[in-house]
């Protein structure tokens, strides 16, 4: 009884190690399932929540918090799978959407580049270039992505219980030893970690609930939950949007009691703060190309492939 | 303080198989004398700038990868320390494991060894990270942080000591990492180009020469700096009293101490990480 997430770089056989997982444990295997869930249940369209948990967010992203929206849809989708337990979802995003549950074991998958760019010769029919350029580029989106929403490379091996390289394991090789694992104590569902689901999962169907009302801003609150009595503190632009937020969180299903302790935030202090930064940002960025330009000026380079 | 010694010993008491550390490769080294003990005790400190121009790094590889060379030819075994892993190349019946512990399952331990209250030590285990991390990337090239270096990667916050072996037995007994004929040959032709390079090292008249051997059936390439007819006879005549070998190839050629990744891909092309 357990839950593992599987993170993947691009091409390491993820996928193939849920499968087989799965076969061998009787577990659901489920990744793109969230997505469409969520899709269905929210009434986003499904390339929006894609792009939420591949690319990195733009600018305008940022400061509307259009990111945390569509990923509030995800978790909430993700949980709802999680709470009936003995799950495998395969995704990158996996262990930081169920981070706090005891019973979720995380693994990663890793390969060796010249592995990786084989299997995406095989699988995508490219050629040897740009299945090395597809790589980089999509380990490079995520990796940006992960430092944006949780400060963190999503390569460390500290995020994860355990990392396997596929490069020299074999994943049948591998397979026994997993089982093992999520076998052990350690992963078994527990009273207190039924419980920490539980109260993810309702503070996840009330942000996911939020993240539906068009003027509120999910990077301005904090919501818990503790079994069905959901707290929500932070910042709300005026006293009807601040209502409607109670209101709506009734609604949801599993919510017992709300406590509400949002501050109206009339001058939006943190949004014109958030402005600012992406200036003094865009300035930087501006100095790094100017420097670049001066330099490949001198040496008689093209100048727009630089910058790019 | 990431309980590799504990998980030795709870790995010895669950398989019986033979553990080792750097400690008893340090033995086997101070056989060769004065510059292997040299090498192997002032390497083990080198991380500031001065020692990373130090000529030992070479004597050191070769010396250290010697030791666990002869030490894995005798099959089933575990070694822990020093990054043994970057010594010697992928084979088939290798798995490279590393431990990973989260600061507060290892700040207890510090405290107890070293009597220290927790702010010291965590400033310890930081800067023993650090120095390990500079030690690695000066001798190997290689930041031992890198995943891709290992096999299999755990996380004891969540893993126990007694899963974590339960896991490695089972791994051990797959039949596709038994060593098979082709992998011991693999392990005993690497120690034969290992023990010629560590018998040129330790003569006095070649010491200076960085010679790479690689070691193929009955014949030996060697490749190192321009020789003189009378060097390349003592070259030679080591390398007859180390190993029975008919045919012995001289290619003159440049190659890097620095660049210890170029020298691993010359000796064994396409196995290193």
């Amino acid at each position: 009884m357990a839950i593992i997430t599987i993170s993947r770089g691009t091409m390491s056989g993820g996928e193939k190690l849920a499968h087989l997982l799965s076969e061998k444990l009787g577990y659901k295997c489920i990744s793109r399932e969230i997505i469409i869930k969520a899709a269905d249940d929210y009434g986003v369209e499904e390339h929006k929540l894609f792009e939420a948990i591949n690319k990195r967010p733009t600018i305008l992203h940022k400061l509307t918090f259009e990111k945390e929206r569509y990923l509030a849809f995800i978790r909430a989708s993700l949980c709802e799978y999680a709470k009936d337990d003995n799950l495998i979802y395969h995704g990158h995003a996996g262990h930081f959407l169920l981070k706090g549950i005891d019973h979720v074991l995380k693994i990663r998958i890793i390969a060796e580049l010249p592995d990786r760019i084989k299997a995406a010769i095989e699988r995508n029919n490219l050629s040897e270039t740009e299945a090395k350029k597809y790589i980089e580029r999509v380990d490079k989106e995520r990796a940006k992505w992960t430092k944006f929403l949780y400060g963190e490379d999503w390569t460390s091996p500290k995020l994860y219980d355990l990392v396997i390289n596929s490069s020299h394991l074999s994943i049948e090789n591998s397979i026994d030893a997993l089982v093992g694992l999520v076998e052990s104590p350690r992963f078994q569902t527990t009273p207190e970690s039924k419980k920490a689901m539980y109260n993810l999962l309702i503070s996840s169907r009330v942000k996911a609930a939020l993240a539906r009302l068009p003027l509120v801003n999910l990077g301005y609150l904090d919501i818990r939950s503790d079994d069905g009595k959901v707290s929500i503190s932070g910042r709300s632009k005026s006293q009807e949007i601040t209502d409607s937020i109670q209101d709506t969180a009734k609604s949801v299903a599993g919510v017992k009691e709300i406590k509400m302790s949002v501050e109206i935030d009339y001058r939006s202090y943190l949004f014109i703060k958030n402005i600012f930064m992406e200036f003094y940002i865009i300035r930087k960025k501006y100095h790094a190309c100017y420097f670049y330009i001066t330099r490949y000026d001198v040496r008689g380079s093209g100048i727009s492939k630089t910058i790019l | 303080m990431s309980g590799v010694q504990e998980l030795v010993k709870q790995f010895y008491e669950r398989t019986g198989i033979r553990c080792i550390s750097r400690e008893d490769l340090l033995d086997v080294v101070s056989k060769h004398g004065d510059l292997a003990l040299k090498a192997v005790t002032q390497l083990s400190e080198a991380t500031s700038a001065y020692n990373h121009f130090s000529k030992l790094r070479r004597p050191y590889i070769i010396l250290m990868r010697q030791a666990l060379l002869e030490e894995l030819q005798k099959d089933n075994i575990l070694y822990n320390g020093f990054s043994g892993q970057l010594l010697v190349p992928r084979i088939k019946h290798f798995i490279r494991v590393r431990i990973n512990a989260p600061l507060q399952l290892r700040i207890p331990p510090t405290i107890e060894r070293l009597g220290v209250d927790e702010e010291n030590a965590r400033k310890y285990i930081r800067e023993m990270d650090e120095q390990r991390v500079q030690w690695a990337r000066y001798t190997y090239g290689r930041d031992i942080r890198d995943p891709l270096i290992y096999d299999l990667h755990f996380n004891l916050g969540h893993i126990s000591m007694k899963v974590l072996c339960g896991i490695m037995k089972n791994l051990m007994s797959e039949p596709e990492l038994q060593a098979t004929e082709e992998s011991k040959n693999e392990v005993w032709k690497l120690l034969q180009s290992t023990n010629i390079e560590a018998a040129l090292i330790c003569d006095i008249r070649t010491r200076n020469f960085e010679i790479h051997a690689n070691f193929e059936k009955d014949k030996i390439n060697l490749v190192g700096p321009y020789l003189e007819e009378k060097d390349l006879i003592v070259v030679k005549e080591i390398v007859r009293d180390t190993v029975q070998v008919e045919e012995i190839e001289y290619t003159p050629g440049y190659t890097s101490t620095i660049d210890i990744e170029g020298w691993q891909q010359f000796t064994l092309p396409g196995t290193i990480i």
